[in-house]
């Protein structure tokens, strides 16, 4: 983390420059307000619970959206890679769905989940499932058919070898599903949010910029990169942590 | 069920009544289809090994002598004709025969430590319980030299300590039978060299039977009572030679016999012809 200090000195001397350009009148610091200000309507909305309320809720969607999307994801994933008559059933629809982007399918799910949350989850679980989904799959299929004759050779029923061969053994490509999926989730439930919201960062985003509340528009902007940066961060430790079999080569 | 006592002084090939061996072949037929055609393995293939002897599978490239061990083992199926472990047909990997892969580095359980992957033949087994296990994984660490390696995970080892991770992993099942694919073909030749002194050790002193592919002739004239060489498509069964070198087998003196030499040319010449045969340039 610290070794990449290079990179975190880009974005002070990018945000400095974005602070001169806005206080010297290079760019109108109506549509950019200087940094400074965008700092100080960020701790105003803070301390009013305003924007922490919303990011609340938002990572609330979130967490039900992509939970839901590991539970059926990583089983229907693992049924694919294993048994050749799911996939060659399942693959067609999965290949049809799949490159619809999620905004698109957010009118159809109000029309039959109305403008809630329940609709908003959904979108989320549908968006985070594919990576999820593929990837899985997709690590199954690579699982080393070595590995797949020593369960044999030992006599290990399907479901053991399911369960004590396959799933150790894709974990890394589940684990990549699931850390693209959490960065899909975030976009998506901004998305939604602002399409059809009352709550949420999106929402909050959106109306900041139609109340002509540039800076706390700002603020909500670098909350969710900080937000979208922190989950993946936290997310990465995790992966290492169960992948800590692979040994540090595997890192590059 | 017992195979005839082998007479030590008899040399070349023997008859051997079938029915009567722990793993029988019985009129192997095995072909590959593909797009290049029809390419035939084994034809009419028949064998038998007996309980307790080290049998060598030799061969030149091709031959098949790895689609043998799979089709005994049960992890591949002939095309027609059966192969018998025990007196029942194998249909599929039986109980009391465990293969050992080539390829140790596959095969081994990358994100288990070394005595997780031991005891991994026994989990879920009924009626050995955890103290059982437990002593039986301290045993095979101490026979297979992993003694200090016990929590340490694979991408820590080397290939020779992998291979015996392996092995233990195998002989923790305690089967009647041990299929060895090219096991020690993949590390260095000391290694080897002390790989094959150990397994030696524990074919001595453990009531088991081994199948051992190898391309090493030195080894498989070194570690077996018997070597069966295989031709190609479909030649079958070229070679069947009763090894009668003394026994313990030792590193050095063995090596030393002068009928280790007479029988490794004997193999050699016959392996050497066939690969000559479709080299090109070769008529």
């Amino acid at each position: 983390m610290f070794k990449r200090w290079p990179g975190f000195l880009l974005i002070l001397v990018l945000l400095a420059l974005w602070q001169a350009a806005s206080r010297n009148q290079w760019i109108d610091p109506l549509t950019m307000p200087a940094i400074t200000d965008i700092f100080r309507s960020w701790l105003t909305a803070a301390r009013d619970h305003s924007l922490l309320g919303d990011l609340g809720s938002t990572l609330v969607r979130i967490a039900w959206g992509f939970g839901l999307s590991v539970l059926v994801g990583v089983p229907v994933g693992i049924a694919m890679g294993s048994i050749r008559f799911l996939y060659v059933l399942l693959e067609p629809i999965t290949e049809l769905v799949r490159p619809i982007p999620s905004s698109a399918y957010i009118p159809v799910a109000i029309l039959f989940l109305g403008i809630d949350d329940e609709m908003k989850v959904f979108v989320i679980f549908l968006a985070s499932f594919f990576p999820i989904l593929l990837n899985t799959y997709s690590g199954v299929r690579s699982v080393d058919p070595v590995l797949l004759d020593t369960g044999r050779t030992f006599q290990i029923a399907w479901l053991d070898c399911v369960w004590s061969i396959i799933l150790p053994a894709a974990m890394p490509h589940i684990l990549t599903g699931m850390r693209i999926s959490l960065g899909i989730c975030l976009v998506v439930s901004v998305v939604a949010e602002m399409i059809a919201g009352s709550s949420g960062i999106g929402y909050f985003i959106l109306d900041m910029q139609r109340t002509f509340r540039v800076p706390e528009m700002f603020a909500g902007i670098f909350t969710l990169g900080l937000v979208g940066f922190l989950i993946n961060f936290a997310f990465l430790k995790i992966e290492h942590r169960v992948l800590h079999w692979r040994g540090s080569d595997a890192e590059a | 069920m017992d195979a005839p006592i082998v007479d030590p002084t008899t040399t070349g090939t023997i008859e051997r009544p079938l029915e009567s061996g722990l793993i029988e072949i019985r009129k192997l037929d095995k072909v590959y289809e593909s797009r290049a055609g029809r390419q035939t393995v084994f034809k009419d293939l028949s064998a038998s090994i007996g309980s307790g002897e080290f049998v060598s599978i030799v061969g030149p490239s091709g031959c098949g002598k790895s689609t043998f061990l799979k089709l005994i083992s049960g992890l591949e199926s002939p095309t027609s004709g059966e192969t018998a472990f025990a007196g029942q047909q194998v249909t599929g990997p039986p109980q009391g025969m465990i293969y050992v892969f080539q390829q140790y580095s596959k095969s081994i359980f990358p994100w288990k430590t070394v005595q997780e992957n031991i005891k991994f033949g026994l989990c879920g087994k009924k009626g050995v319980s955890k103290a059982e296990a437990e002593e039986a994984c301290r045993e095979y660490v101490d026979i297979l030299g992993l003694n200090g390696f016990e929590n340490y995970y694979p991408y820590q080892l080397s290939g020779g300590m992998q291979q015996r991770v392996c092995i233990a992993r195998a002989l923790m099942c305690k089967p009647a039978v041990l299929l060895m694919d090219e096991p020690f073909s993949a590390v260095d030749a000391m290694t080897r060299a002390i790989l094959q002194e150990l397994l030696l050790k524990i074919w001595r002193t453990l009531p088991i039977t081994i199948v051992f592919v190898t391309h090493d002739l030195d080894e498989a004239v070194f570690m077996s009572t018997r070597i069966i060489s295989l031709g190609r498509n479909g030649a079958g069964i070229v070679e069947d030679l009763e090894i009668d070198l003394p026994t313990p087998r030792d590193a050095i003196t063995t090596r030393g016999d002068p009928n280790f030499s007479a029988l490794r040319q004997t193999l050699f010449s016959s392996i050497f012809a066939q690969e000559k045969a479709i080299a090109p340039g070769s008529h």
